[in-house]
């Protein structure tokens, strides 16, 4: 297939030391130019390039002839004057979509000394989610030397996607090594978006690792939205792994909100795994939105019956009748004719007849059929 | 015979055929038989504790599921999506092996989290790649769960749909039009796990077509995952070696090759497609090239040239990459069990690789990172046979392959009464206490505990029996793997005979002795 990008390249001279390095103010600003508009056609070579299922991507006929990368560089008035570095040649060069492998070799030609350059040239442009990810994989081999640096850079990145990226990835490698002295950098990160995705990561990390009070903190520091919720959702339930009531009791004087249900359904969701007894009596004794209750309660049953039907059906004949405990009656006989077919057409039998009851027997029949 | 007759069973042979195994994909039954006969023995042992210490194998492992996930460029978020991967997989191995539901709660919580929150996976180009490997992941952990009764149909249904309309399209898409890149720009990896993805998808959503898809392709497809074109250099000798083709790269991304041939190889072969032996087994010949070099050894090596780009910018490679040379991944039990131990196939450098590794761990353990989620590892605890022995001593229904039949004693309990077949029926008179001992196995039928017994018995078309214990040779058999996947033939010690229905279908036709053959007569599916 013949490519759009098929003009031959132009051979350039031998980068030289001081070229590498642009600390001029002269060749800054010709490497601003360049940066410029290498975006401009990076966007532009993206669009050629996608991929035939992106229906939003347009087409190579629908493009219109807009200089490509290999023909800026022929403008004498730059080429003269500064060699643009290889990765961001290498990025205006693509004709395809970017991919890990191909960032990961572009990333490969930036040396260790020049990743913080090459990172100011990545935030201060707008090089979309390539930009994005080569700055994501410098970023990860920067952080591997220490912390400090990488810390201190990312303080001054502007608030924006490319911030976000930064801080989450430095919040989240420095927190596997020392989770304190991360959350004390996130905490004086200028507010704004680069300090929520930072704050965010390290709630998310310090729920991981047992220290839930520092997650929530960490969380209810960032404005309200639905990553703020997630985020305490998660931490909420990682408390509950090991003391249940105290995260149920907190939860439960948290504002009725949807949060505040969202919450309590998925303590007791994830309690039904590991004990569906407490999670019934949670479920009996909370608070909460009925169609998130019902669905945890429905959990609760098919579970309770797997490991002691008895007591599960204990549990739903409990119910008032209800749409619920058909529901239920007809989860609990799914689970129970499968592996005791005898033992739930016994209980089945002792039902009081009623809606509930006439459903749970359809669903008997119905595995007398499948096994 | 008549026309009609012809053509009915016709049909029942073609259907036969053409139904799945469940649970098929990486482990069947018989696997899991064998797991759970051996888990507190080593080598099985050492690969459990790694898998019961794991953190994703717990139950307190809380999945965060989203509606959309991102690998590669704006709004990345996949970093939350393989970990729950891992432990729904995990979690499904911890509760078939040990029978304790609690995880297999814990598995379908995960499921179902994610098939009923998440609708959409994007991002840059590695989309593709997040489609197969995740994909044949999600699918083998739901595999597995499809045999508990605690994962609601209306659940299984979502899950297949999920995996249909989200996993799917990306898989095909990239087989299909490479992301209108040069035919060859993608390394073998992205086309090998889309196959593992696509397979996988076809299997547990009883999808002929998506399979065979997915089984064309790994045999002829244009791109660098075919398995010509993944290995494209042989080099004859003891042992065959074969250069894949990311050998000129890294040695990282040749192991994940590797780990790749594995999982579509046994997802293949355990629904009859034996492409481990395909073209003179020439999966097993890149293995070995891997593991030698890997371990220090030298191979050769050809150079290699491929296109990249849109334009197919001619590229080569002249030299095998040192680049992260010693790679390991928990990949290498399936590779040296399947060949060495399985089929008897020489493969000393993939059993000393496979020997370095063991015990395998999983998700997590090999890099916490996505790359050590790649795969999903522990194939010295699903994957380790016993040298002889590729069935799992347990209690077995014994299904021929032409007739769909069981072996059957009709439920005589005499001596010398013959042993016969019948449509399945979950009578005793079909189950068969299977035990290896001593290099060999027996088989006694529940119903009067007589054992399968060549009656001293010697020709072709001669009638097989059964008989008390004696521990004569009469009653001693071999179990021997076969092309077709997880068919076995059953030949008697004493007179060297397979097992064969003679070529009658029918309810009660006697069980014969013929030489072994090609015929399906003698191929039987042990079914727990």
């Amino acid at each position: 297939m013949q490519s759009a990008f098929g003009n031959p390249r132009i051979k350039r001279e031998p980068r030289t030391k001081a070229q590498n390095g642009i600390r001029s103010p002269v060749l800054q600003v010709c490497c601003a130019a360049i940066a410029v508009a290498t975006v401009f056609l990076l966007i532009h070579s993206r669009n050629q390039a996608g991929s035939k299922s992106d229906q939003n991507e347009k087409t190579v006929a629908s493009i219109p002839s807009y200089p490509r990368s290999s023909d800026l560089l022929q403008l004498p008035a730059i080429a003269a004057v500064a060699q643009i570095p290889e990765w961001q040649r290498r990025l205006s060069e693509l004709s395809i979509e970017p991919d890990s492998d191909v960032l990961g070799e572009i990333a490969a030609t930036v040396p260790d000394d020049q990743i913080r350059e090459t990172l100011d040239i990545l935030s201060g442009g707008n090089f979309g989610g390539a930009g994005l990810e080569l700055g994501r994989l410098l970023i990860q081999r920067w952080v591997k030397n220490g912390m400090n640096e990488p810390a201190t850079w990312a303080e001054g990145v502007p608030d924006g996607e490319f911030g976000r990226m930064a801080c989450r990835e430095i919040a989240t490698a420095w927190a596997q090594s020392d989770l304190a002295n991360a959350a004390a950098w996130a905490r004086q990160l200028p507010d704004g978006g680069n300090k929520s995705a930072a704050q965010l990561s390290l709630s998310f990390e310090a729920a991981l690792r047992g220290h839930v009070a520092g997650a929530i903190s960490l969380a209810a520091n960032v404005p309200p939205g639905a990553n703020r919720d997630e985020a305490m959702d998660f931490s909420v339930r990682q408390w509950a792994i090991t003391d249940p009531n105290a995260a149920t009791s907190w939860a439960e004087q948290l504002p009725n909100t949807p949060l505040h249900d969202e919450i309590l359904a998925d303590i007791a969701t994830d309690l039904a795994v590991r004990d569906p007894f407490r999670a019934a009596q949670l479920l009996a004794s909370a608070s909460i939105k009925e169609d998130l209750s019902d669905k945890a309660a429905l959990t609760i049953v098919r579970f309770w019956t797997s490991s002691a039907p008895e007591r599960a059906a204990d549990w739903v004949a409990q119910f008032p009748e209800s749409e619920l405990r058909g529901d239920a009656m007809k989860n609990m006989i799914d689970v129970w004719a499968r592996n005791d077919f005898a033992g739930a057409g016994e209980w089945l039998m002792h039902q009081p007849d009623g809606p509930a009851r006439s459903a749970a027997i359809a669903t008997y029949e119905s595995a007398h059929i499948n096994n | 015979m008549s026309p009609v007759l012809l053509l009915l069973t016709s049909i029942t042979s073609t259907a036969l055929s053409q139904a799945f195994i469940h649970p098929g994909m990486l482990h069947t039954d018989a696997d899991f038989m064998r797991m759970q006969a051996n888990y507190q023995v080593d080598p099985w042992l050492g690969s459990w504790n790694r898998l019961i210490a794991n953190p994703r194998s717990q139950t307190t492992w809380n999945p965060r599921p989203v509606g959309q996930v991102i690998r590669g460029g704006t709004g990345e978020n996949y970093g939350q999506f393989f970990p729950d991967i891992a432990a729904a997989y995990q979690s499904a191995l911890r509760w078939k092996i040990s029978g304790d539901t609690s995880y297999a709660n814990q598995s379908i919580r995960i499921l179902n989290g994610w098939s009923y929150a998440m609708t959409n996976l994007t991002g840059d180009a590695d989309r593709f790649l997040a489609a197969g490997i995740y994909g044949y992941e999600f699918a083998n952990a739901a595999e597995i769960m499809r045999t508990y009764s605690g994962w609601a149909a209306a659940d299984q249904t979502q899950f297949k749909n999920y995996l249909l309309n989200v996993f799917y399209p990306l898989q095909h898409n990239f087989l299909t039009n490479h992301n209108d890149a040069c035919i060859d720009n993608y390394w073998a990896n992205w086309d090998l796990c889309n196959v593992a993805g696509m397979a996988a998808i076809g299997i547990f959503c009883d999808d002929r077509a998506k399979y065979n898809e997915a089984l064309n392709y790994f045999k002829t497809g244009a791109g660098e995952g075919s398995i010509n074109r993944s290995i494209p250099f042989i080099y004859a000798g003891t042992p065959t070696l074969g250069q894949g083709e990311e050998e000129g790269r890294d040695q990282g991304h040749s192991g994940l090759d590797v780990s790749l041939w594995g999982v579509v190889c046994q997802q293949f072969y355990n629904e009859g497609d034996d492409m481990w032996s395909y073209n003179n087994n020439r999966v097993l010949a890149a293995c070995e090239y891997f593991a030698k070099y890997n371990a220090g050894g030298t191979v050769p090596f050809t150079t290699f040239t491929w296109g990249s780009g849109q334009n197919c910018a001619q590229n080569s490679q002249t030299v095998i990459s040192s680049a992260s040379r010693g790679d390991i991944r928990p990949s290498w039990d399936i590779i040296y069990n399947h060949y060495q131990v399985l089929k008897g196939i020489s493969a000393p450098n993939s059993a000393a690789y496979a020997a370095s590794i063991r015990p395998e761990g999983g998700g997590g353990d090999y890099g916490t990172t996505s790359g050590g989620f790649d795969q999903l590892g522990y194939t010295t605890l699903t994957c380790s046979m016993t040298p002889g022995a590729p069935i799992g001593n347990g209690t077995y229904r014994i299904r021929n392959q032409v007739s769909g039949r069981y072996l059957d004693n009709l439920g005589y309990n005499t001596n010398g009464a013959p042993v016969s077949q019948w449509d399945g029926s979950g009578s005793n008179n079909q189950k068969w206490v299977v035990t290896f001992s001593g290099g060999y196995y027996t088989l006694a039928c529940v119903t009067g505990g007589k054992l399968l017994d060549s009656l001293g018995h010697s020709g072709n078309g001669s009638t097989v029996g059964e008989w008390q214990s004696s521990g004569s040779n009469n009653q001693k058999w071999t179990i021997a793997s076969t092309s077709s996947g997880s068919y076995f033939k059953i030949i008697n010690h004493a007179n060297g005979l397979c097992l064969d229905t003679g070529g009658n279908n029918a309810d009660g036709a006697t069980m014969q002795f013929w030489g072994s053959g090609s015929s399906g007569n003698q191929l039987w599916q042990f079914v727990p």
